[in-house]
């Protein structure tokens, strides 16, 4: 109960900034609109667009995640209440992780709202499970992109100075992002084709074919129950281990000051 | 106008130099000049047609890490109220700074772009005047990010905003007129010098200027 209030006091403090919630709502239409060539997905009833769309939420604005959350970690020592917290009663890791959270909460509301809107535009054409696929799919896709993202940032901004952190941080999603999403599919005349590869996740549970394109025809085996799960597990624990490498950093380094 | 300026703005500039000479001026030109390597490496290990699409995804790369530059460098300066206080005042310079990073910026891409221009492998290249599009990309995301940083009211909400920015010129607006580099560069860079603008117009009243993201916040 008190992880959430002090979750709650910090989504407030996020919540305040209207820049914020334009800023982010911007990113999740521009997500949208990447689709307008295709189907948009809350006008068919096929789970199909609305997973290319949770994915699509999991790979752009991740990167103003990246690029925007550089003092997640290293704001009580860069403002000088590093002794104050560590005098309350409370762990600092506790502290770092209601700070995270209450933060990530408030930036991926319109994620959330967008992708429900189009999970009910599913429902009203014929996808009975619309609203309860694109929750499931907002909570094992976009949320774990976006805890890893905001971690990476953190990461980056308690080791680098300040002018480098944004950068290096967006830079290294950009770079996972290359290495993990992107799967070259062997086409028929010799040569490789680039695709985007589906989540494994979304694949056990929505029985997606393993890339993004329905017009690929790849045989391949579909990710098993045991990959999806590492998928999702192995991602948040990633982002719990460079927060934690984040914290421990910023509070070494407000020590030597 | 303020009468002492023209007197102060050459040591203006010099101060301004100081305060960002590391990270303002010569890591746009030192990365430059390492996506031009890249691209140089790649062209001669896997051939010019692969390197020519490959640069599709480097080149924007060079604008963002400006446009995440000027965030950094142009927010969470915690003198805002010193220079507020002194003759020469908050606006002159944040401007003064900003004029840094764009000149930088530009020569960042100019050395970006000329080697890559000499081995054929930028996409949609149609000469010399295809240089506008890097240049004119980084200095319009530094413009935007200025604009930024004086109407919102963190470094967080600015660096969002610049990456929106970056989105939307480098996946919709650049991939459709790849061949027409004035008209890709016109349009955003006049978007972009009217942001300015009204940045600038905003950054007259000091204490509005103290209140957002130029302060320590």
């Amino acid at each position: 109960m008190r992880f959430l209030r002090m979750a709650l006091v910090h989504a407030r403090i996020a919540a305040r900034q209207r820049a914020l919630w334009a800023a982010s709502a911007a990113l999740c239409l521009l997500s949208l609109a990447v689709m307008v060539n295709g189907g948009m997905p809350f006008e068919s009833g096929d789970v199909f667009d609305l997973a290319f769309f949770a994915q699509v939420l999991a790979m752009l604005p991740p990167i103003a995640y990246a690029a925007a959350c550089t003092d997640l970690a290293s704001s009580p020592a860069r403002l000088g209440i590093g002794e104050v917290e560590k005098a309350a009663p409370v762990a600092s890791v506790v502290l770092a992780a209601a700070r995270v959270t209450g933060t990530l909460a408030v930036v991926l509301l319109p994620s959330l709202a967008l992708l429900l809107f189009c999970g009910f535009g599913q429902l009203a054409h014929g996808n009975l499970l619309g609203p309860l696929q694109a929750l499931a799919m907002f909570v094992l896709v976009v949320a774990p992109a976006a805890l890893l993202a905001a971690a990476m940032s953190a990461l980056a901004g308690a080791a680098l100075p300040r002018a480098f952190a944004r950068i290096a941080a967006a830079a290294a999603w950009l770079v996972v992002l290359a290495l993990t999403s992107f799967v070259g599919v062997p086409e028929a005349g010799g040569g490789v084709h680039l695709e985007i590869a589906s989540d494994p996740a979304l694949q056990a549970l929505f029985g997606l074919p393993p890339v993004l394109n329905e017009n690929v025809a790849w045989t391949v085996a579909p990710a098993s129950p045991l990959a999806a799960f590492a998928s999702v597990a192995g991602r948040v624990a990633f982002a719990v281990v460079l927060l934690a490498a984040a914290g421990a950093l910023s509070r070494a380094r407000g020590r030597r000051r | 106008m303020n009468r002492m300026l023209p007197r102060m703005a050459p040591a203006l500039a010099a101060a301004q130099l100081m305060r960002v000479h590391s990270a303002g001026v010569a890591f746009p030109v030192a990365l430059g000049a390492l996506i031009a390597l890249a691209g140089a490496a790649a062209s001669a290990v896997a051939g010019v047609p692969w390197t020519r699409v490959a640069s599709v995804a480097f080149m924007p790369l060079y604008s963002l890490a400006v446009g995440m530059g000027a965030v950094a460098l142009l927010s969470g300066d915690a003198l805002v109220e010193l220079h507020g206080s002194t003759p020469i005042g908050v606006r002159a310079v944040w401007t003064t700074r900003l004029a840094l990073l764009a000149l930088a910026a530009a020569a960042g891409a100019l050395v970006m772009f000329a080697p890559l221009h000499a081995l054929g492998v930028v996409y949609g290249d149609i000469g010399w005047a295809s240089a506008l599009s890097p240049v004119g990309g980084a200095v319009a995301l530094a413009l935007a990010a200025y604009a930024a940083v004086a109407v919102l009211e963190s470094p967080r909400a600015a660096a969002f905003f610049v990456v929106f920015a970056w989105m939307v010129l480098s996946f919709f607006w650049d991939p459709n007129l790849a061949g027409d580099p004035v008209l890709q560069r016109a349009v955003p860079l006049a978007v972009a010098l009217t942001a300015a603008a009204g940045a600038w117009l905003s950054l007259g009243s000091p204490e509005r200027a103290c209140a957002k993201a130029v302060g320590a916040r």
